[in-house]
């Protein structure tokens, strides 16, 4: 076999894996009621667009509502999706002929993360797509600002998958999408919180020392300062997002893959 | 080959994981100045368009409903459609008006009646009996919630539970500058130093915002008026250490402010942003780091400071009535 060929089988493993998992996103009905959701809110818009959008303002408002909601949805997807990889895999014994393959457990990990994450970007492209063409641009934003939105975009959609995933080997299904859940939506919030309750400077820099281990998802999400027309990021703070990103997926990665291995099945 | 490979891939993320509170502290893409979100006509006109009636409650931003929350304590509980005149939206006109308010309060009542803004009645969510098609149920609706009748003067409370809300506010969005300002300066009646750690707090999250600078030489000016009332001279330590960053707070706030203010002012078309509101509060705070270099400072450069802005506002007429007083030979 040459080189090439040798390279491609490499990967068929973890193609092989993630076409399960598209195959799943489109049998059940979550993208149909996210779907749905985004299209009442594209109803809505021509609603307004009939009314007649006087303002800019209400404009970029109305935008930056639908990329928020594209946003949201996709995010939510992902880690649905996400989260009952393993468990439905090892409920319903459909793990034991895939490691039969040969396919090692890391592989299984790797394989099904990749495809959450294809499926969550697919799935964010197409709800932004909808959320972003009806809505008039009355104001000026930046191209390159909305490329560099969607990539890190994409980067927060990986550290939430990888997150699931880890979690979904360690507490019950309810529980991890309820704690992910929340600490997606309002996680900077409670750590906010929970800082500020330390006076003495030492305290407080110990606690913020430690907050910063947690994946804080704000940070890949450029939405408003796109809408509100800044400029793009430095080539620098936008690799440093993106690293920001690899790390928090890859020791997520890295747990799922530990725990996993350990895991009488 | 291979494994190597990746024991050194994992090696390095675990690296760099573990060096996160370092590096990712940098990584803060929400802090920028401007913004049409964060500009106070843009939220006006928004929640005044059709879409904002047709949304009903949901246009609001979190930070309007907040807002909505402070106003509401603020008048025990009665619901009035807002109704902040406009001069109320720079911060020294709204912090002018509550201290009138915060004088009469300080004479012994927690609540106290004053005249309603301006001109106009505010009018009440709840409409009156004479405006309300509800019959009898408008009547328990007005039973039932706090409710004044919308001619009558408001009543206000003394601060104390509008604080949680403007902490909310900013914990819920750290680059809230009207959160820590306004926040910050009802806090200072209640705790002079809990103020400060608070509007510090929001100079750390927006170093570049001239307002936060302004607040935090209000309330160190506060602090230090305090200790001279309690019977420390002026001359004592602590006094002069307060009234030192007092003056160090509103140089701050001038220097951005020089730095920020486009050449026309509010007339600028390029700079939508900086508002007559904005304008009244970019003065303010030119004027009151003359004031400070003049009794804290060196008073000989008070006067070098006060010609040097009134060339970039030279239609200011409180800067020329310093300046006039500076030039006057002394005795």
């Amino acid at each position: 076999m040459n080189a090439p060929a040798a390279g491609l089988m490499r990967f068929r493993p973890l193609l092989l894996i993630g076409r399960g998992v598209w195959i799943e996103l489109f049998r059940r009905k979550d993208l149909a009621v996210l779907l749905i959701l985004m299209g009442l809110y594209v109803l809505g818009v021509w609603v307004v667009r009939l009314v007649g959008i006087k303002n800019p303002s209400t404009a970029t408002f109305l935008l930056n509502l639908g990329m928020t909601l594209a946003y949201f949805c996709a995010h939510v997807l992902t880690l649905l999706i996400a989260a009952r990889q393993l468990p439905d895999e090892i409920e319903n014994r459909t793990l034991y002929p895939l490691l039969a393959r040969p396919v090692e457990r890391h592989t299984v990990i790797v394989g099904k993360w990749l495809a959450c994450v294809a499926c969550g970007a697919a799935t964010l492209l197409l709800l932004f797509l909808l959320g972003w063409i009806p809505v008039p641009k009355m104001e000026s934003y930046h191209g390159v600002m909305l490329i560099q939105t969607l990539v890190l975009h994409v980067a927060s959609l990986s550290v939430l998958a990888a997150l699931a995933m880890a979690l979904s080997l360690l507490v019950p299904r309810g529980v991890n999408l309820v704690l992910l859940a929340l600490w997606f939506v309002v996680g900077r919030n409670v750590l906010g919180f929970l800082t500020a309750r330390f006076e003495e400077a030492g305290l407080k820099e110990i606690a913020l020392w430690f907050s910063a281990y947690l994946p804080d998802f704000s940070k890949l999400n450029l939405i408003t300062r796109y809408t509100d027309g800044i400029a793009p990021l430095a080539g620098g703070s936008f690799l440093g997002l993106l690293l920001y990103g690899a790390v928090f997926s890859a020791v997520a990665l890295l747990l799922a893959a530990y725990v996993f291995r350990r895991r009488p099945l | 080959m291979s494994r190597s490979l990746s024991r050194i891939g994992i090696a390095v993320a675990v690296g760099l994981f573990l060096l996160v509170p370092l590096w990712a502290g940098r990584l803060r893409p929400d802090r920028y100045q401007g913004g049409r979100s964060r500009d106070v006509r843009d939220r006006a006109v928004r929640n005044s368009s059709a879409v904002a009636t047709m949304l009903g409650e949901i246009r609001t931003s979190m930070s309007d409903v907040l807002f909505i929350k402070t106003e509401r304590y603020l008048h025990s509980g009665v619901s009035y459609v807002p109704h902040m005149e406009e001069q109320m939206l720079a911060v020294t006109s709204e912090t002018k008006e509550m201290d009138e308010h915060q004088q009469e309060v300080a004479e012994g009542e927690v609540e106290e009646e004053h005249e309603p803004y301006g001109e106009h009645v505010a009018k009440t969510v709840i409409q009156p009996k004479e405006e309300d098609f509800r019959g009898f149920i408008g009547d328990l609706h007005r039973k039932v919630k706090p409710w004044h009748k919308p001619g009558d003067p408001h009543q206000h409370t003394d601060g104390t539970e509008l604080l949680p809300w403007y902490r909310i506010t900013t914990l819920a969005d750290p680059h809230n500058v009207r959160g820590y300002t306004i926040g910050g300066w009802w806090l200072k009646y209640k705790n002079v130093d809990e103020a400060i750690r608070f509007v510090q707090e929001g100079v750390r999250n927006n170093p570049e915002a001239f307002k936060l600078h302004y607040m935090l030489g209000q309330v160190y000016f506060h602090k230090g008026r305090q200790l001279v009332r309690a019977g420390k001279p002026e001359s004592d330590p602590g006094v002069r250490d307060c009234f030192e960053k007092c003056r160090v707070a509103y140089h701050k706030a001038a220097d951005l402010t020089l730095i920020q203010r486009p050449p026309a002012g509010p007339e600028d078309p390029e700079r939508p942003d900086w508002t007559i509101y904005v304008e009244t509060d970019a003065r303010a705070a030119l004027r009151l780091a003359v004031f400070t270099e003049q009794y804290y400072g060196q008073p000989e450069d008070a006067l070098g400071m006060a010609k040097a802005y009134l060339e970039v506002i030279p239609d200011d007429e409180p800067l020329q009535r310093i300046i006039e007083r500076l030039s006057e030979p002394e005795g």
